[in-house]
């Protein structure tokens, strides 16, 4: 292990160069060569390349002691000296350790004490301490047996005894510490059935348990209460804690076989947090500390646990067979955020993920805004070719609503509805919700209230309405929201809507906003119910804001949904900038609402149209008569916002094969366009928009037809349209939509980067980066499917 | 110098009493500072290979276990590669048995690469930038990369580590920094 072990036949020799693993060695401190190290000195890019690693190495060890005093998985410190009475926690029976002899029991336990302590008080939940009752049942602390969350080893524990400091009190806002929340990673061995941590556990007791009874106590040096040979067995600890864990847990686990064990053991693995009791209301109650614990142990949930509604695309359809195309309009932003987010983390989003409505919507465009306020909002309609499809035309439609500065807004009151379950507690969930809030807070002042409403096992009011000139207050109450506990998302809704309902201002902003990453698992947790909830308080004149947070476990479709019912309108939050984006700067749009119930339909011209398709939209779509339904609930329109829909248009004269065969009616001849259209009309389509005022019941029609004359060829057309049409090929690709022609990731990047504009924002270019990104991983998962038959390791390179 | 890896097999009692026993086991002291010192960076190197802290966990506990089975003189001067090695055959080991590599190398059965840690707002973001960076290589350089700036081990320890010769962990390290310098600058305008 000295250095000179380095010099293997194989390092090279010979004058040292730039791109030589023998810099790097010196750089490091490894080789300690002074031949090398002049050659070094003496040559200015050596040397410069030289400090650069020393530069880099230096940061490397910052970063890496950065890590140790993180929370997440730092150990638990050796904060508690063993005062633990060490006492034989081996017993023969359970531990064969053939060797050690009684003389060594004593310290080797006490270490084990130590380590359990040490350990174990960080799996603190309840601070009463129980009278030791050695061989109790167990405390079931499993929902399910045989269900993901009885096999998995560290939900085991949470109840501990009083005998030692407690740490985390289960107190009514159930923080769990940072310390805590390392506890259980290093403490699955340790089955509380006890209630108590015994720092002296009988070697009775343990043997005991080891012929199958219900309660044990093992120290992290016990393998097995069963297999005599310990840790010769061939059993990973793992395994062995699994058969005592479900023997424990239920009777059903009885017997199970160790195949089974390691399947659930496999499951385990990929077993993430967010809801692990969702069966019933009455279970979680009782399992709120172990969901705590558990949601507080896990950093990252995988991604499988996102929720996603699968979509399907809107095909082309001919306008003799269905002349209205029917939607309402959606000015969520929340699938941009999220792609983004996944295609930054190297991941190929799913297609239910991609909601191109969304992702044109994220962008600013040009439109310019209604002359007056008479009339919330301007339209602009263009048409030009399609460039996936030469011969295709594409309509783009954008609704633009007036503007209204933030200073000039009505009087608001609002209700921040924080989730603060366990699942929040991950650093992109509950401390981003936190800044964003407080950046929201420091825009409002003395003609503003803000009330604070938090849930998760049970909701609470944080802050009743307080006028938001009381900031210091307001941003306190922020400060002091901590995760822990699971997820009753239907008292914390009805909890903030009776906040908003009773501070009611007329004329003014009443908005509910909730923050969450969506995963409801108590209470009513069916996305039906939930969904009934919200509407049924939409219609309390109180609007809604949803923001999503965080990865791995945003039930991106839940919260959608929930907006879409509840009058709101649903972003998804993944970083700080983008919190300042929604908070302060849409800040207008996100919380002013100026339209209510949004409908825009538009008529095709047979004459003109031979078939035509909607860009996205898919799950706002409406039937034709909903149009003019003013029961039928459609989206909102804030301040300043604009609304853009594209239409794909397949002109007469195109060949085109309707894919969708009707039989030749019976009693009625077969419509053409000839026969249908009405004379003279130029015009290729007309939309129309119909809206209601905030408050307001009764809706007023918009109408704006478009010349058939008005299509520009694609050069000529604006930059908002073809940077529109570059993101909705985006979004189709990232879909594998079967429409996209000619298009790929490619074309859509390039057709950005000629769309950026004179002025390009900063969403523009990031969307550029994006495209790259897209292609590169798209790239990527070819080839691994084409590689996959012969994996070829690259150890070095 | 490594440990067989048939360490599992038991001495009997009556070998032990031929030889002179220190096991670290007689070491409370120097064992809890071990532990102190050791446990979290081996558990985050653990993490780092399987991306699964339950896993982790128990590799780290065996090894621990295992250390304490040890006998001092032999391992002392090994600390802290020893506790590497041993708990990187513990994760081999688990994910081998768990079905998920077909073949000894641990690139095969590290989960994706996909779930990346998150770190608290706390972390600084030149140090979130490079982690960042960090999780785009490959799994070996990672892994070379975590052992010599967290575990601070020599060149000829990681290879004993990881199972290769000291010239690929050279060549593999140089890599990784290489690539890291290149990306942190072109990704962040930080200057590293």
């Amino acid at each position: 292990m000295n250095t000179s072990e380095n010099n293997d036949e194989n390092t090279p020799r010979g004058p040292i160069r730039i791109d030589d693993p023998r810099l790097t060695a010196l750089a490091l401190g490894e080789l300690q060569d002074e031949a090398l190290l002049a050659e070094v000195e003496s040559h200015p890019d050596l040397k410069r390349e030289f400090d650069r690693i020393r530069t880099t190495a230096k940061s490397l060890t910052d970063a890496f002691a950065e890590e140790a005093r993180e929370p997440m998985a730092q150990t638990a410190k050796v904060t508690e000296p063993a005062s633990a009475p060490a006492r034989k926690s081996a017993e023969r029976k359970v531990i064969r350790f053939p060797f050690l002899r009684p003389s060594v029991y004593v310290p080797l336990t006490s270490i084990a004490a130590v380590m359990i302590l040490v350990f174990g008080i960080r799996f603190y939940e309840k601070p009463t301490p129980t009278p030791p009752q050695p061989l109790d049942a167990p405390e079931v602390v499993l929902p399910a047996p045989g269900s993901a969350a009885a096999a998995h080893p560290s939900t085991t524990a949470t109840t501990t005894s009083g005998n030692v400091a407690t740490p985390t009190a289960q107190s009514g806002v159930q923080t769990v510490a940072s310390t805590t929340s390392v506890a259980s990673q290093h403490l699955p061995q340790i089955k509380e059935g006890t209630k108590e941590i015994r720092s002296k556990p009988s070697a009775r007791a343990v043997a005991k348990a080891g012929r199958g009874d219900e309660v044990y106590i093992l120290s992290p040096f016990m393998v097995s209460a069963e297999t005599p040979e310990g840790y010769a067995s061939g059993d990973t600890l793992a395994e062995t804690r699994m058969q005592t864990e479900l023997k424990d847990g239920g009777s059903a686990t009885n017997g199970a076989s160790r195949k089974a064990r390691r399947d659930r053991y496999a499951d385990c693995v990929n077993y993430t947090l967010a809801s692990p009791c969702a069966t019933s209301p009455e279970e979680t109650v009782h399992h709120e500390e172990e969901v705590t614990a558990l949601n507080a142990v896990r950093p990252l949930a995988p991604f499988d646990r996102e929720g996603y509604d699968a979509i399907t695309e809107n095909s082309f359809t001919s306008p003799l067979a269905e002349p209205l195309s029917t939607f309402s309009v959606d000015v969520d932003t929340a699938s941009y955020a999220n792609v983004r987010r996944m295609l930054q983390d190297e991941e190929l989003p799913p297609a239910g993920a991609v909601r191109i409505e969304e992702l044109l919507n994220y962008f600013s465009y040009d439109y310019a805004p209604p002359a007056d306020q008479s009339t919330p909002f301007a339209a602009h309609i263009e048409a030009t070719t399609a460039p996936w499809a030469p011969k295709h035309e594409l309509v783009r439609v954008a609704l633009k609503g007036y503007e209204v500065p933030w200073t000039e807004r009505p009087v608001s009151n609002l209700v921040f509805l924080v989730d603060v379950s366990g699942s929040m507690d991950s650093s992109a969930k509950l401390p981003l919700v936190k800044e964003g809030l407080k950046m929201l807070v420091s825009q409002l002042d003395a003609r503003d209230r803000v009330a604070i409403v938090t849930y998760a096992g049970y909701e609470s009011l944080a802050l009743p309405s307080t006028t938001a000139n009381n900031t210091e207050t307001i941003m306190h109450a922020i400060d002091q929201l901590g995760a822990g506990g699971s997820t009753n998302g239907a008292g914390g809704i009805r909890m903030a809507y009776e906040q908003a309902q009773s501070h009611f201002v007329k004329d003014g902003i009443n908005r509910v906003i909730l923050c969450s990453d969506g995963d409801f698992n108590v209470g009513m947790t069916s996305r039906s119910d939930l969904v009934d909830l919200i509407t049924e308080k939409a219609k309390s004149g109180v609007f809604l804001s949803v923001f999503g947070f965080g990865r791995g476990n945003l039930q991106d479709s839940t919260m959608e949904q929930l907006a879409d019912k509840g009058n709101g309108n649903y972003n998804y939050v993944d970083s700080l900038k983008e919190a300042r984006r929604l908070f302060v700067r849409s800040a207008s749009g996100n919380f002013l609402t100026i339209a209510k119930d949004v409908k825009i339909q538009v008529e095709f011209n047979p004459a003109y149209v031979q078939a035509y398709r909607l860009i996205g939209y898919e799950n706002r779509k409406l039937e034709a008569q909903d149009f003019n339904d003013d029961k039928k609930d459609a989206g909102e329109i804030g301040a300043g916002h604009a609304v853009t829909a594209l239409y794909e248009v397949i002109p007469v004269g195109v060949k085109w094969e309707n894919p969708a065969s009707v039989d030749k009616l019976k009693y009625q001849t077969m419509p053409t366009p000839e026969k249908t259209t009405r004379p003279s009309t130029d015009e290729l389509l007309t939309v129309k928009v119909r809206y209601k005022a905030p408050d307001g019941d009764k809706s007023k029609k918009l109408e704006f037809p478009l010349a058939a004359s008005a299509i520009v060829p694609w050069e000529k057309a604006s930059t908002d349209t073809r940077f529109a049409s570059a993101v909705a090929l985006f979004g189709m690709e990232l879909r594998g939509s079967e429409y996209s022609g000619t298009g790929n990731l490619r074309m859509a990047l390039d057709l950005a980067s000629q769309a950026l504009g004179s002025h390009p924002d900063d969403e523009r270019v990031e969307f550029l980066d994006l495209c790259r990104r897209a292609k590169e991983l798209n790239q990527a998962q070819e080839n691994e499917k084409g590689t996959q038959q012969n994996p070829k390791r690259e150890e070095e390179r | 110098m490594r440990k067989p890896s048939g360490e599992r097999q038991f001495r009997r009692v009556s070998n032990m009493k031929r030889m002179t026993p220190q096991p670290v086991s007689d070491y409370p002291d120097w064992t809890a500072e071990l532990a102190r010192l050791h446990d979290m960076p081996l558990r985050r190197y653990a993490y780092s290979l399987c991306r699964d802290w339950d896993l982790a966990g128990d590799a780290v506990q065996n090894t621990w276990l295992r250390f304490f089975k040890a006998q001092r003189p032999d391992v002392e001067p090994k600390i802290p590669a020893w506790l590497f090695l041993v708990c990187r055959r513990q994760v081999v080991d688990f994910l081998r048995r768990k079905g998920r590599m077909k073949t000894e190398n641990l690139d095969d059965g590290i989960v994706g690469g996909d779930v990346a840690p998150s770190y608290s707002a706390e972390m600084s973001d030149s140090s979130r930038a490079l982690f960042a960076e960090m999780e785009k290589l490959p799994s070996a350089q990672r892994e070379v990369l975590r052992l010599k700036f967290q575990g601070d081990l020599s060149y000829a320890e990681i290879a004993q580590v990881t199972d290769r010769s000291v010239n690929a962990v050279g060549v593999l390290l140089h890599a990784a920094m290489a690539s890291l310098r290149r990306n942190v600058r072109l990704n962040t305008d930080l200057t590293a």
